[in-house]
């Protein structure tokens, strides 16, 4: 296939999960489901428009800095949304079934 | 000079945005408006081809500022009263106004005068970086730059006085699997991404703010998840910390002073010393930051008499 278009399809694909994230973040009822859609879609759509960049300068250099950022990315969303979302629901267990593990087991 | 599509949405985009953050009916809302705002602005520096400053404007106005304003928002009481229309058209007057004034002086500018590049890019060489933002900043504007750190602190100290003998936050959102894995991990890289930046600071874009900014974001990460800190425990150590960019700054001025005059680095060879500075200022501006967090979003407990002192 050529490049030209498949960049160009992976760009339209991670607009179009970047643009239901944020439908997701103004539609959604509550806290909790409204972090669903934009950490899911979003992270999901960078993805998408990191590999566009990724298939546009296919160079080892780009490719191991773009995995990094989206790398990053994801850690952090996570975390962030899961604090969020502890602040929302701080009485719900997640936090003590969590417990057993140890963070020097990652 | 042609406008791409993409300059076109930029600009329209934070014309908008300002608009839309001025006139907005709740103060958070204007708040995370003007965080939008702030990363189109990282944009739009980075189409006009600086990365330096569009580093530092994400990091200091979609982040940094965005939490302190935020922090400052759900302080003030009621929590969510709206400026009144009156107060926001005066703002957006007020705005529209100074911003019509330093664009016509910046049309009548671009006129007559390419700007100092030139001069600036002439004098790399004898100044011994390859950064031409950061040779401006540490040489020929070094003394502006020491203004500012000590701006920065007087800022701070003033903040201080204000906040009390102590303080704390209402509750930690911390003590979660996921962010005792993002301090043990993500802290530490974004200390090395800290010193990374400075390091590189001298070639590539980068630098003390870009990098105290990252160090500020994360001590605020820090402060978030822990909950607490407590100002009054804070031993000479701590105090020099937080002072080390201004002392650094002055000394080599001074030492630099008994070679020749202030802050005049030796020929070609400045660079062992704006690092030694940057590593100070990148130190006391990361402090500073988080420590306001800490302060505007803290509550004060008031201390019990004779305990502790700043």
């Amino acid at each position: 296939m050529n490049s030209e278009l498949l960049i160009i399809m992976l760009q339209l694909a991670g607009s179009f999960f970047f643009f239901s994230g944020a439908v997701g973040l103004l539609r959604f009822p509550d806290t909790l489901s409204r972090l669903h859609a934009i950490t899911k879609a979003d992270n999901l759509g960078l993805g998408f428009i990191l590999l566009a960049a990724a298939v546009q300068q296919p160079s080892p250099d780009v490719i191991i800095r773009l995995i990094l950022i989206w790398g990053a990315t994801l850690a952090i969303s996570a975390t962030a949304c899961h604090m969020v979302a502890m602040r929302v629901h701080p009485q719900s267990q997640i936090s003590e079934s969590c417990e057993s593990y140890k963070v020097s087991s990652l | 000079m042609t406008a791409s599509p993409v300059d076109i949405l930029v600009c329209a985009g934070l014309v908008l945005l300002a608009l839309f953050s001025l006139g907005a009916r709740f103060r958070s809302q204007a708040i995370v408006l003007f965080m939008v705002f702030g990363f189109i602005m990282a944009l739009a520096w980075l189409r006009l081809g600086s990365p330096d400053l569009a580093l530092a404007e994400v990091a200091l106005g979609g982040g940094v500022t965005g939490a302190l304003l935020l922090a400052a928002a759900r302080r003030s009481n009621p929590p969510e009263n709206s400026p009144s229309l009156k107060m926001r058209v005066a703002a957006m007057f007020l705005a529209g106004s100074f911003t019509l004034i330093v664009s016509t002086g910046a049309l009548q500018l671009a006129g007559g005068s390419a700007g100092l590049q030139a001069q600036v890019y002439s004098n790399l060489p004898e100044i011994g970086v390859k950064n031409p933002v950061t040779a401006v900043i540490l040489d020929i504007r070094g003394f502006d730059t020491i203004l500012e750190i000590a701006v920065l602190m007087a800022a701070f100290l003033a903040s201080l006085a204000a906040a009390g003998r102590a303080t704390t936050y209402r509750r930690p959102a911390g003590d979660t699997i996921l962010y005792r894995a993002y301090r043990a991990w993500m802290i530490p890289l974004a200390v090395f991404l800290g010193l990374y930046l400075v390091w590189r600071g001298s070639d590539l874009p980068g630098g003390a703010f870009q990098a105290g900014t990252l160090l500020g974001g994360a001590a605020i990460a820090v402060l978030i998840g822990e909950g607490m800190v407590s100002l009054h425990e804070w031993k000479w150590h701590r105090r020099l910390a937080i002072g080390s960019g201004l002392i650094i700054f002055l000394l080599a001025g001074l030492v630099l002073l008994w070679n020749g005059s202030f802050l005049n680095y030796p020929m070609g060879d400045a660079k062992p010393w704006m690092l030694v500075i940057e590593l100070g200022c990148t130190l006391t501006i990361g402090l500073i930051l988080g420590l306001l967090y800490a302060i505007v979003a803290g509550r004060v407990i008031p201390a019990k008499p004779g305990e502790g002192e700043i």
